[in-house]
């Protein structure tokens, strides 16, 4: 009985100590607080419960945020409500900062998995980035470390097109080009689902260096109505980890780099 | 001289992900022929079908020009041939002399079958006169070195009444005097009008007994040709063939401390002077031929093999690295080149192979928290995309399945410093990208990869710096930028400096 007491005494003492680092740091991982608690994960699993329980934090994969901040944060940004992908937008994102480099020149063409690319891209240093959403652009108003070109032309829902903006773009050229397609099938290659967008991304790819391809791992062996060009236009292909086998194996044979931007460590 | 002793038309075989395809080769009496290739290039596999061991699934063959099936093929050729592989067959308590005419003994009588000794000893003193050989008759070939079995082993070719002689990868770590002399033997089969297939990865010994070189790379015969018509660049051009780095995914991490150290490592007579740092985030290639100390310098690192001479730094402070445990407990992880033997628990299933190194993290009150642990495993096999039978024993996998959990395993005990062998060796394409991937995320996460390779494509592809093991040591230590591949074969071909 006593031993059970003084396990009790130390769990309060453990959740003070939780609560205080998470008012301060906003959130926590599993591994970091049993590393500072010296207590195993499961202990700390244990504690997070509770105090989810109790409304403070909310757990999230291998730790948890407090849970106002999370609230006031998905305010603030512009995405889909309910967006299902966010946790693979992430991650994709993730992947795509580690392809750019301080002082590149970019462009992101319209899509959400793009707006992510951008949100983190944001905390880059000197990127010059061209863009006809936007949405990216408005991913960069707090980073005034990087330059912003956002093109002209009719706007469509997020995104400019048209002769004016395909006109426009003339005057650039850059280093990494990533683009973020509706369809990768074998047979028709890359597709988006209209022409405006099909035709901007065409005369972005002739003028890019380094062609990436966003696409999101379930829209592989899907079909939408306009057709950009063959998968081999492609130098990298950005995914998620649930691309299905038989495409890696595809994509090898084309001597297309494929990213699965895996998160390897459990949560 | 004119009519082949034998030749291979169209040769092609297929074994897993493997495939020899479209093979023509011959071979003339008193004629040396060189097969070069990389490791995996597909030598041994041809030699196996030379030598009537291993059935192709299609081809035309011809022995003195007349063509037979392969079943035929296979039983005339057994009787003539000689194979004389890397691993010596000879039975080590028995002498020389009895070693070199196993097959065709002196007797005294024919039916009792007694050995004739003198005659048997003055056969084999005159055999070693004959090539002046510095070797006793009586010495017992365990007490040989590897250099001397593998000249008796030569030898045995010689004295056989074989009219094709395979001679497989001579040892590559001879002194000069003991080229020498087996360069003396090989020459003295010549001489007996004997067909020779000698493989090999130095390009010294091609310019110095070769006639004829056949490069194989990828399962295809890339060229024949007599070596009085090649330079070296033209055959280290036509070993590296076409090569494709830009398939391999690779981001780009800014790397932080040095979390290893290596200084001065040698190995019994094996390795010597290694030197190299390795950093947060960094992805170092080791590359080398076979049997340059590839496999036996991840073994060093990782205390899986004694007297280890030298010192091995973590995050900037010694540690004597005398056994495995010790190297886990610093955070390195080894993922072997021989998966079913060193590296997977073949008996047990696939969420203990995973969880095995970690279980610490699940103890809560002296017990094993199972449902929080399979928890854990569950989302390995999902991220790491491993097929689902979690309770299946890991044995019923297949080897990219296999080689997946292998590295979930560390992945989960958090090592900091992966030593991979070979990892994408004999895996389907997409288990590779997948474990390409992983090994992206890790150095994401400040992790340090050593990644041994033969392929050297692969290393170009996915490492920063390269480092070519040759003679006993590090030849160089470079950016992947700065080196080509035929720099690095030529690096590796390399003999003592």
């Amino acid at each position: 009985m006593t031993e059970l007491g003084s396990e009790d005494m130390f769990a309060l003492e453990r959740i003070r100590i939780i609560k205080n680092y998470l008012l301060k740091e906003n959130k926590v991982s599993v591994a970091k607080l049993s590393e500072l608690l010296n207590v195993t994960e499961v202990t700390i699993r244990r504690d997070l419960e509770k105090l989810e329980k109790e409304g403070f934090l909310e757990r999230t994969h291998g730790g948890a945020v407090l849970k106002e901040i999370k609230e006031y944060k998905e305010e603030e940004t512009i995405e889909e409500p309910g967006d299902a992908f966010r946790t693979q937008r992430e991650e994709i994102a993730e992947t795509a900062f580690h392809l750019v480099s301080d002082n590149d020149m970019i462009m992101l063409t319209e899509g959400l998995t793009n707006v992510y690319i951008a949100r983190k891209l944001a905390q880059k240093n000197n990127l010059t980035v061209l863009t006809n959403d936007l949405r990216v652009a408005l991913e960069f108003v707090n980073s005034p470390a990087n330059n912003v070109i956002l093109l002209g032309g009719d706007l469509k829902e997020y995104a400019v097109y048209g002769q004016l903006t395909e006109n426009s773009m003339q005057y650039f050229s850059v280093n990494h080009l990533f683009i973020e397609v509706d369809a990768i099938n074998r047979q028709s290659g890359m597709m988006v689902s209209s022409i405006s967008k099909a035709s901007l991304i065409q005369k972005a790819i002739n003028a890019a260096e380094t062609v990436s391809v966003v696409c999101l791992a379930n829209l592989f062996g899907e079909k939408s109505l306009y057709r950009i060009g063959s998968v081999d236009m492609a130098d990298k292909i950005i995914t998620d980890s649930s691309l299905d086998d038989s495409f890696k194996d595809y994509l090898f044979s084309l001597n297309i780099q494929v990213y699965t931007s895996v998160d390897i460590y459990e949560d | 001289m004119d009519k082949p002793l034998l030749k291979l038309e169209n040769v092609n075989l297929k074994i897993d992900n493997f495939a020899l395809s479209n093979i023509n080769l011959d071979l003339y009496g008193g004629e040396i022929h060189v097969i070069m290739g990389e490791n995996r290039s597909g030598k041994t596999l041809l030699m196996q079908i030379v030598s009537g061991m291993l059935s192709p699934n299609a081809g035309r063959f011809f022995l003195d020009g007349k063509e037979m099936k392969y079943n035929e093929y296979s039983s005339h050729i057994k009787n003539i041939i000689t194979y004389a592989r890397q691993e010596s067959e000879m039975l080590t308590n028995l002498t020389i002399a009895e070693n070199l005419f196993f097959n065709n003994m002196p007797y005294k009588n024919r039916i009792l079958k007694t050995i004739d000794y003198d005659k048997l000893n003055y056969m084999c003193q005159e055999l070693l006169k004959e090539l002046n050989l510095p070797i006793s008759i009586y010495d017992k070939v365990s007490s040989l070195g590897l250099a001397q079995r593998q000249i008796c082993e030569f030898l045995r070719a010689y004295v056989s009444k074989s009219k094709i002689v395979i001679l497989d990868e001579p040892f590559a770590a001879l002194t000069q005097g003991e080229r020498e002399l087996l360069c003396k033997v090989v020459k003295g089969i010549r001489e007996k009008g004997v067909g020779i297939f000698y493989i090999t990865h130095s390009l010294d010994d091609v310019f110095q007994l070769g006639d004829r070189i056949t490069i194989i790379k990828d399962g295809r015969i890339v060229d024949t040709r007599n070596v009085s018509d090649c330079t070296r660049e033209e055959i280290i051009k036509l070993m590296s063939g076409h090569y494709i780095q830009t398939r391999y995914p690779k981001i780009k991490v800014k790397t932080g401390n040095v979390i290893l150290s290596v200084k001065d490592l040698c190995f019994e007579d094996k390795l010597q002077n290694i030197n190299f740092d390795l950093r947060q985030g960094e992805i170092l290639g080791v590359t080398g031929l076979a049997g340059s100390g590839r496999t036996l310098l991840a073994k060093c690192l990782f205390g899986a093999v004694d007297n280890v001479q030298g010192r091995i730094y973590i995050n900037g402070s010694e540690v004597k690295i005398t056994d495995p445990h010790t190297a886990i407990s610093n955070g390195i992880a080894l993922i072997p080149e021989d998966r079913i033997n060193y590296s997977i628990f073949s008996y047990l299933t696939v969420s203990d192979n995973i969880s095995v190194s970690s279980l610490k993290r699940f103890a809560h009150l002296l017990k094993i928290d199972v449902p929080i642990l399979m928890h854990s495993v569950m989302e390995y096999i999902k991220k790491l995309n491993i097929t689902q039978h979690p309770s299946e024993s890991i044995l019923q996998y297949s080897s990219g399945n296999q080689q997946k959990a292998v590295f979930a395993k560390w992945i989960m005990s958090r090592a900091k410093i992966f030593i991979l062998d070979e990892p994408t060796r004999g895996l389907d394409i997409a288990s590779k990208i997948d474990i390409y991937n992983f090994i992206n995320d890790l150095v994401k996460k400040d992790v340090g990869v050593i990644f041994i390779s033969s392929d050297i494509e692969e290393i170009l592809g996915i490492c920063d710096r390269v480092a070519v093991l040759s003679s006993r040591t590090l030849a160089c230590d470079v950016s992947t930028r700065d080196i080509t591949v035929e720099r690095i074969m030529e690096l590796a071909t390399r003999e003592d400096i």
